[in-house]
Protein backbone atom coordinates (compact mmCIF):
# COMPACT_ATOMS: atom_id res chain seq x y z
CA UNK A 1 0.00 0.00 0.00
CA UNK A 2 1.20 3.00 -0.72
CA UNK A 3 1.90 6.14 1.61
CA UNK A 4 -1.17 8.23 0.11
CA UNK A 5 -3.60 5.55 0.47
CA UNK A 6 -5.42 5.10 3.70
CA UNK A 7 -6.54 1.59 5.09
CA UNK A 8 -9.34 0.68 2.42
CA UNK A 9 -12.59 0.26 4.08
CA UNK A 10 -15.21 -2.26 3.00
CA UNK A 11 -18.97 -0.89 3.32
CA UNK A 12 -22.79 -1.80 2.54
CA UNK A 13 -22.67 -0.62 -1.00
CA UNK A 14 -25.32 2.63 -1.83
CA UNK A 15 -26.83 3.74 -4.51
CA UNK A 16 -24.84 7.14 -4.57
CA UNK A 17 -21.38 4.51 -5.72
CA UNK A 18 -23.36 3.58 -9.13
CA UNK A 19 -21.74 6.10 -10.81
CA UNK A 20 -18.44 4.62 -10.13
CA UNK A 21 -19.58 0.95 -10.65
CA UNK A 22 -20.49 1.64 -14.18
CA UNK A 23 -17.40 3.92 -14.57
CA UNK A 24 -15.50 0.54 -13.45
CA UNK A 25 -17.80 -1.61 -15.25
CA UNK A 26 -17.65 -0.01 -18.78
CA UNK A 27 -13.70 -0.13 -18.42
CA UNK A 28 -13.01 -2.19 -21.52
CA UNK A 29 -10.16 -3.98 -19.45
CA UNK A 30 -12.87 -5.01 -16.93
CA UNK A 31 -15.70 -5.33 -19.61
CA UNK A 32 -13.73 -7.67 -21.58
CA UNK A 33 -13.90 -10.27 -19.17
CA UNK A 34 -17.72 -9.20 -17.82
CA UNK A 35 -20.74 -10.78 -20.55
CA UNK A 36 -22.11 -7.08 -21.00
CA UNK A 37 -20.80 -5.10 -23.85
CA UNK A 38 -22.33 -1.67 -23.49
CA UNK A 39 -23.49 0.97 -21.60
CA UNK A 40 -27.30 -0.52 -21.73
CA UNK A 41 -26.31 -3.49 -20.93
CA UNK A 42 -24.21 -2.60 -17.96
CA UNK A 43 -27.46 -0.63 -16.66
CA UNK A 44 -29.11 -3.86 -16.74
CA UNK A 45 -26.76 -5.31 -14.70
CA UNK A 46 -26.20 -2.77 -12.41
CA UNK A 47 -29.77 -2.73 -11.54
CA UNK A 48 -29.31 -6.42 -9.67
CA UNK A 49 -26.39 -4.86 -8.33
CA UNK A 50 -28.86 -2.54 -6.90
CA UNK A 51 -31.40 -5.34 -5.60
CA UNK A 52 -28.90 -6.98 -3.91
CA UNK A 53 -27.22 -3.84 -2.03
CA UNK A 54 -31.02 -3.27 -1.13
CA UNK A 55 -31.00 -6.17 0.93
CA UNK A 56 -27.04 -5.26 1.88
CA UNK A 57 -25.31 -8.18 0.28
CA UNK A 58 -23.28 -6.14 -2.43
CA UNK A 59 -20.04 -4.20 -0.74
CA UNK A 60 -18.13 -1.16 -1.67
CA UNK A 61 -14.54 -0.95 -0.87
CA UNK A 62 -12.99 2.76 -0.18
CA UNK A 63 -9.56 3.95 -0.38
CA UNK A 64 -9.23 7.50 0.51
CA UNK A 65 -13.06 7.96 1.18
CA UNK A 66 -13.64 7.32 -2.67
CA UNK A 67 -15.16 3.93 -4.36
CA UNK A 68 -12.39 1.56 -5.11
CA UNK A 69 -14.10 -1.39 -5.95
CA UNK A 70 -17.10 -3.43 -4.98
CA UNK A 71 -18.49 -6.72 -4.77
CA UNK A 72 -21.80 -8.70 -4.99
CA UNK A 73 -22.88 -11.49 -2.92
CA UNK A 74 -26.01 -13.12 -4.81
CA UNK A 75 -27.62 -14.99 -2.03
CA UNK A 76 -30.35 -17.62 -3.33
CA UNK A 77 -33.73 -16.93 -1.35
CA UNK A 78 -34.92 -19.90 -2.04
CA UNK A 79 -34.13 -22.55 0.65
CA UNK A 80 -32.55 -25.37 -0.93
CA UNK A 81 -30.09 -22.81 -2.78
CA UNK A 82 -29.08 -20.97 0.46
CA UNK A 83 -26.47 -23.08 1.51
CA UNK A 84 -23.98 -21.85 -1.98
CA UNK A 85 -23.33 -18.35 -3.35
CA UNK A 86 -22.41 -17.26 -6.67
CA UNK A 87 -19.72 -13.48 -6.46
CA UNK A 88 -18.30 -11.45 -8.47
CA UNK A 89 -16.13 -8.60 -7.28
CA UNK A 90 -15.12 -5.34 -9.70
CA UNK A 91 -11.39 -2.78 -9.14
CA UNK A 92 -11.03 0.49 -10.70
CA UNK A 93 -8.09 0.28 -13.05
CA UNK A 94 -5.76 2.55 -10.56
CA UNK A 95 -6.54 0.26 -7.43
CA UNK A 96 -5.55 -2.89 -8.62
CA UNK A 97 -2.50 -4.42 -7.86
CA UNK A 98 -2.75 -3.49 -4.14
CA UNK A 99 -4.42 -6.23 -1.74
CA UNK A 100 -8.10 -4.78 -2.50
CA UNK A 101 -9.62 -7.53 -4.25
CA UNK A 102 -8.08 -10.21 -1.73
CA UNK A 103 -9.71 -7.60 0.92
CA UNK A 104 -13.13 -7.89 -0.92
CA UNK A 105 -12.94 -11.34 -1.30
CA UNK A 106 -11.98 -12.09 2.36
CA UNK A 107 -14.85 -9.86 3.30
CA UNK A 108 -17.03 -11.70 1.19
CA UNK A 109 -16.20 -14.93 2.90
CA UNK A 110 -16.90 -13.82 6.48
CA UNK A 111 -20.70 -12.62 5.20
CA UNK A 112 -20.94 -15.74 3.25
CA UNK A 113 -19.77 -18.32 6.21
CA UNK A 114 -20.88 -15.89 9.45
CA UNK A 115 -23.72 -14.31 8.22
CA UNK A 116 -25.62 -15.95 5.40
CA UNK A 117 -24.48 -19.67 6.44
CA UNK A 118 -23.17 -20.47 3.18
CA UNK A 119 -21.29 -23.76 2.42
CA UNK A 120 -20.45 -22.99 -1.44
CA UNK A 121 -18.83 -20.06 -2.54
CA UNK A 122 -18.44 -19.48 -6.21
CA UNK A 123 -17.69 -17.50 -9.00
CA UNK A 124 -17.40 -17.89 -12.72
CA UNK A 125 -15.03 -15.84 -14.47
CA UNK A 126 -14.32 -16.00 -18.39
CA UNK A 127 -10.32 -17.26 -20.27
CA UNK A 128 -7.58 -15.20 -19.40
CA UNK A 129 -8.89 -13.07 -16.50
CA UNK A 130 -6.14 -12.21 -14.74
CA UNK A 131 -7.60 -12.46 -11.36
CA UNK A 132 -7.69 -16.06 -11.97
CA UNK A 133 -4.71 -16.29 -9.65
CA UNK A 134 -6.16 -14.47 -6.88
CA UNK A 135 -8.72 -16.53 -6.56
CA UNK A 136 -6.38 -19.44 -6.71
CA UNK A 137 -4.44 -17.87 -4.06
CA UNK A 138 -7.22 -17.40 -1.95
CA UNK A 139 -7.97 -21.09 -2.39
CA UNK A 140 -10.49 -21.37 -4.88
CA UNK A 141 -10.70 -24.59 -6.87
CA UNK A 142 -12.00 -25.15 -10.72
CA UNK A 143 -14.69 -27.47 -10.66
CA UNK A 144 -15.99 -27.05 -14.41
CA UNK A 145 -15.08 -25.43 -17.67
CA UNK A 146 -18.21 -24.39 -19.86
CA UNK A 147 -16.53 -24.25 -23.43
CA UNK A 148 -17.60 -21.66 -26.05
CA UNK A 149 -19.29 -19.53 -23.44
CA UNK A 150 -18.46 -16.07 -24.13
CA UNK A 151 -18.32 -14.43 -27.76
CA UNK A 152 -15.93 -11.93 -28.16
CA UNK A 153 -17.25 -8.49 -29.86
CA UNK A 154 -14.35 -8.04 -32.29
CA UNK A 155 -12.69 -11.26 -33.22
CA UNK A 156 -16.10 -13.81 -32.51
CA UNK A 157 -13.65 -16.30 -30.47
CA UNK A 158 -15.91 -18.09 -28.23
CA UNK A 159 -14.24 -17.66 -24.71
CA UNK A 160 -14.34 -20.14 -22.17
CA UNK A 161 -16.61 -19.80 -18.52
CA UNK A 162 -14.12 -21.06 -15.80
CA UNK A 163 -15.99 -22.03 -12.76
CA UNK A 164 -13.84 -22.37 -9.22
CA UNK A 165 -15.49 -23.11 -5.90
CA UNK A 166 -14.15 -22.56 -2.37
CA UNK A 167 -16.37 -24.62 0.56
CA UNK A 168 -15.93 -22.53 3.45
CA UNK A 169 -16.30 -25.05 5.75
CA UNK A 170 -12.88 -26.25 5.16
CA UNK A 171 -11.50 -22.43 5.85
CA UNK A 172 -10.85 -20.51 9.10
CA UNK A 173 -11.90 -16.79 8.63
CA UNK B 1 -46.06 -55.03 -23.99
CA UNK B 2 -49.85 -54.62 -23.52
CA UNK B 3 -51.98 -53.54 -26.38
CA UNK B 4 -53.03 -50.43 -23.73
CA UNK B 5 -49.37 -49.42 -23.54
CA UNK B 6 -49.06 -49.33 -27.02
CA UNK B 7 -52.10 -46.85 -27.14
CA UNK B 8 -50.52 -45.06 -25.20
CA UNK B 9 -47.16 -44.99 -26.84
CA UNK B 10 -48.67 -43.59 -30.18
CA UNK B 11 -50.62 -41.40 -28.12
CA UNK B 12 -48.97 -38.36 -28.42
CA UNK B 13 -46.73 -38.68 -31.30
CA UNK B 14 -50.57 -39.61 -33.74
CA UNK B 15 -53.48 -38.48 -31.70
CA UNK B 16 -54.83 -35.55 -33.14
CA UNK B 17 -55.98 -33.95 -30.04
CA UNK B 18 -52.39 -33.62 -28.83
CA UNK B 19 -50.70 -30.37 -29.94
CA UNK B 20 -48.07 -28.03 -29.04
CA UNK B 21 -48.52 -24.33 -29.62
CA UNK B 22 -46.29 -21.31 -28.57
CA UNK B 23 -46.69 -20.54 -24.77
CA UNK B 24 -48.66 -17.82 -23.42
CA UNK B 25 -48.01 -15.83 -20.21
CA UNK B 26 -51.56 -16.94 -19.46
CA UNK B 27 -50.32 -20.54 -18.59
CA UNK B 28 -48.21 -19.14 -15.55
CA UNK B 29 -51.11 -21.19 -13.82
CA UNK B 30 -50.13 -24.56 -15.53
CA UNK B 31 -46.76 -24.05 -14.17
CA UNK B 32 -47.87 -23.04 -10.35
CA UNK B 33 -50.02 -25.87 -10.23
CA UNK B 34 -47.34 -28.15 -11.08
CA UNK B 35 -45.15 -26.72 -8.50
CA UNK B 36 -47.34 -26.85 -5.37
CA UNK B 37 -47.33 -30.28 -5.72
CA UNK B 38 -43.81 -31.20 -3.63
CA UNK B 39 -42.73 -34.40 -5.77
CA UNK B 40 -42.61 -31.96 -8.71
CA UNK B 41 -41.02 -29.17 -6.32
CA UNK B 42 -37.82 -30.52 -5.44
CA UNK B 43 -36.43 -31.05 -8.50
CA UNK B 44 -36.78 -27.13 -9.26
CA UNK B 45 -35.44 -24.00 -7.76
CA UNK B 46 -38.60 -22.85 -5.67
CA UNK B 47 -38.83 -24.34 -1.66
CA UNK B 48 -42.08 -22.59 -0.50
CA UNK B 49 -45.17 -20.84 -2.33
CA UNK B 50 -43.54 -17.75 -2.39
CA UNK B 51 -40.63 -18.89 -4.43
CA UNK B 52 -43.05 -20.50 -6.86
CA UNK B 53 -44.64 -17.29 -7.74
CA UNK B 54 -41.34 -15.74 -7.99
CA UNK B 55 -40.08 -18.74 -10.65
CA UNK B 56 -43.25 -19.26 -12.46
CA UNK B 57 -43.50 -15.45 -12.90
CA UNK B 58 -40.16 -14.97 -14.46
CA UNK B 59 -40.76 -18.48 -16.18
CA UNK B 60 -44.06 -17.81 -17.69
CA UNK B 61 -42.49 -14.24 -18.51
CA UNK B 62 -40.67 -15.66 -21.84
CA UNK B 63 -43.23 -16.45 -23.40
CA UNK B 64 -43.25 -12.76 -24.70
CA UNK B 65 -40.52 -13.94 -26.81
CA UNK B 66 -41.86 -17.22 -28.50
CA UNK B 67 -39.57 -19.18 -27.00
CA UNK B 68 -41.13 -21.13 -25.21
CA UNK B 69 -43.38 -24.46 -26.00
CA UNK B 70 -46.83 -25.53 -24.52
CA UNK B 71 -48.09 -29.51 -25.00
CA UNK B 72 -51.63 -29.44 -24.82
CA UNK B 73 -54.05 -32.49 -24.90
CA UNK B 74 -57.29 -32.50 -25.29
CA UNK B 75 -57.38 -28.57 -24.84
CA UNK B 76 -55.60 -29.22 -21.46
CA UNK B 77 -51.78 -27.88 -20.96
CA UNK B 78 -49.89 -30.85 -19.83
CA UNK B 79 -46.29 -29.77 -19.99
CA UNK B 80 -44.06 -27.07 -21.39
CA UNK B 81 -40.20 -26.26 -22.19
CA UNK B 82 -39.02 -22.80 -22.28
CA UNK B 83 -35.66 -21.56 -23.59
CA UNK B 84 -34.27 -18.81 -20.77
CA UNK B 85 -32.83 -16.38 -23.19
CA UNK B 86 -29.67 -14.41 -22.05
CA UNK B 87 -29.94 -10.62 -22.18
CA UNK B 88 -26.59 -9.89 -23.07
CA UNK B 89 -25.41 -10.54 -26.53
CA UNK B 90 -21.98 -11.67 -26.09
CA UNK B 91 -23.69 -15.23 -24.30
CA UNK B 92 -27.02 -14.78 -26.50
CA UNK B 93 -25.66 -17.56 -29.13
CA UNK B 94 -26.05 -20.11 -25.73
CA UNK B 95 -28.92 -20.08 -23.23
CA UNK B 96 -30.31 -23.19 -20.42
CA UNK B 97 -33.86 -24.35 -21.09
CA UNK B 98 -36.64 -25.77 -18.69
CA UNK B 99 -39.11 -28.02 -19.02
CA UNK B 100 -42.08 -29.68 -17.10
CA UNK B 101 -44.81 -32.18 -17.94
CA UNK B 102 -47.73 -32.84 -15.69
CA UNK B 103 -47.20 -35.74 -13.46
CA UNK B 104 -50.04 -37.79 -15.01
CA UNK B 105 -48.45 -37.32 -18.21
CA UNK B 106 -44.42 -38.64 -17.74
CA UNK B 107 -43.33 -41.38 -20.03
CA UNK B 108 -45.59 -40.99 -22.78
CA UNK B 109 -43.21 -39.56 -25.39
CA UNK B 110 -44.28 -35.67 -24.00
CA UNK B 111 -40.96 -34.91 -22.81
CA UNK B 112 -38.97 -36.31 -25.88
CA UNK B 113 -41.58 -34.27 -27.97
CA UNK B 114 -41.04 -31.08 -26.13
CA UNK B 115 -37.57 -31.88 -26.19
CA UNK B 116 -37.43 -32.23 -29.97
CA UNK B 117 -39.30 -28.98 -30.64
CA UNK B 118 -37.24 -26.56 -28.38
CA UNK B 119 -34.15 -27.64 -29.61
CA UNK B 120 -35.48 -26.78 -33.65
CA UNK B 121 -36.86 -23.37 -32.60
CA UNK B 122 -33.62 -22.39 -30.66
CA UNK B 123 -31.57 -23.81 -33.29
CA UNK B 124 -33.48 -22.09 -36.50
CA UNK B 125 -35.50 -19.27 -35.00
CA UNK B 126 -32.75 -18.51 -32.04
CA UNK B 127 -29.88 -19.43 -33.93
CA UNK B 128 -28.53 -20.41 -30.66
CA UNK B 129 -25.36 -22.64 -31.34
CA UNK B 130 -25.82 -24.46 -27.81
CA UNK B 131 -28.74 -25.09 -25.03
CA UNK B 132 -28.19 -26.73 -21.58
CA UNK B 133 -30.32 -27.90 -19.06
CA UNK B 134 -29.44 -27.76 -15.50
CA UNK B 135 -30.84 -30.23 -13.32
CA UNK B 136 -30.56 -31.37 -10.08
CA UNK B 137 -28.68 -34.31 -8.74
CA UNK B 138 -30.93 -37.72 -8.78
CA UNK B 139 -33.81 -35.68 -11.26
CA UNK B 140 -35.87 -37.99 -13.22
CA UNK B 141 -34.99 -36.27 -16.47
CA UNK B 142 -31.81 -37.42 -16.76
CA UNK B 143 -32.58 -40.33 -18.79
CA UNK B 144 -34.26 -38.06 -21.13
CA UNK B 145 -31.50 -35.48 -22.00
CA UNK B 146 -29.19 -38.49 -22.54
CA UNK B 147 -31.43 -39.69 -24.69
CA UNK B 148 -32.23 -36.47 -26.42
CA UNK B 149 -28.28 -36.03 -27.62
CA UNK B 150 -27.47 -34.11 -24.52
CA UNK B 151 -24.38 -34.75 -22.72
CA UNK B 152 -22.83 -33.81 -19.12
CA UNK B 153 -20.85 -30.78 -19.13
CA UNK B 154 -20.02 -30.65 -15.58
CA UNK B 155 -21.23 -30.73 -12.26
CA UNK B 156 -21.18 -28.91 -9.65
CA UNK B 157 -21.11 -30.59 -6.22
CA UNK B 158 -22.78 -29.22 -2.67
CA UNK B 159 -24.82 -27.10 -4.66
CA UNK B 160 -28.73 -28.04 -3.34
CA UNK B 161 -30.17 -29.01 -0.22
CA UNK B 162 -32.60 -31.96 -0.98
CA UNK B 163 -33.68 -34.86 1.19
CA UNK B 164 -31.31 -32.91 3.89
CA UNK B 165 -28.50 -33.25 1.87
CA UNK B 166 -26.63 -31.38 -0.34
CA UNK B 167 -26.53 -32.51 -3.53
CA UNK B 168 -25.10 -31.28 -6.84
CA UNK B 169 -25.94 -29.46 -9.77
CA UNK B 170 -25.42 -31.13 -13.08
CA UNK B 171 -25.40 -29.23 -16.62
CA UNK B 172 -26.54 -31.30 -19.50
CA UNK B 173 -25.95 -29.10 -23.02
CA UNK B 174 -26.19 -30.07 -26.67
CA UNK B 175 -24.86 -28.10 -29.92
CA UNK B 176 -26.96 -27.53 -31.99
Amino acid sequence: MSKEMLEPVIRTLVEADLYFLSQYLMDPSVLEYFPMSNMSEVNEAIKIWLYYARKGQAYTVEVNHKPAGFAILYVNTFEKLAKQSLFAIVVGDKYRGKGIGTKLIQHLMKEAKHTYGIINLHLEMYEGNPAYSLYKRLGFKDYAVHEKFMREQCTEKKKKKIQMQLDLREIQI
Amino acid sequence: MTKETNREKQLFTDDPDYDLRFSELTDEPFLKEQLLDEGTRVWYPPSSESDINIFVRNWAGFARYNCSLTAIYKGEIIGMVTIFLMPYVKVAHLAMAYMIVKKEFRRKGVGKSLLKNINHLAKTKFKLDSMHFEIFEGCCIEPLLKQGGYKLVFQQDNFVELFGKLKARLVYEMEL
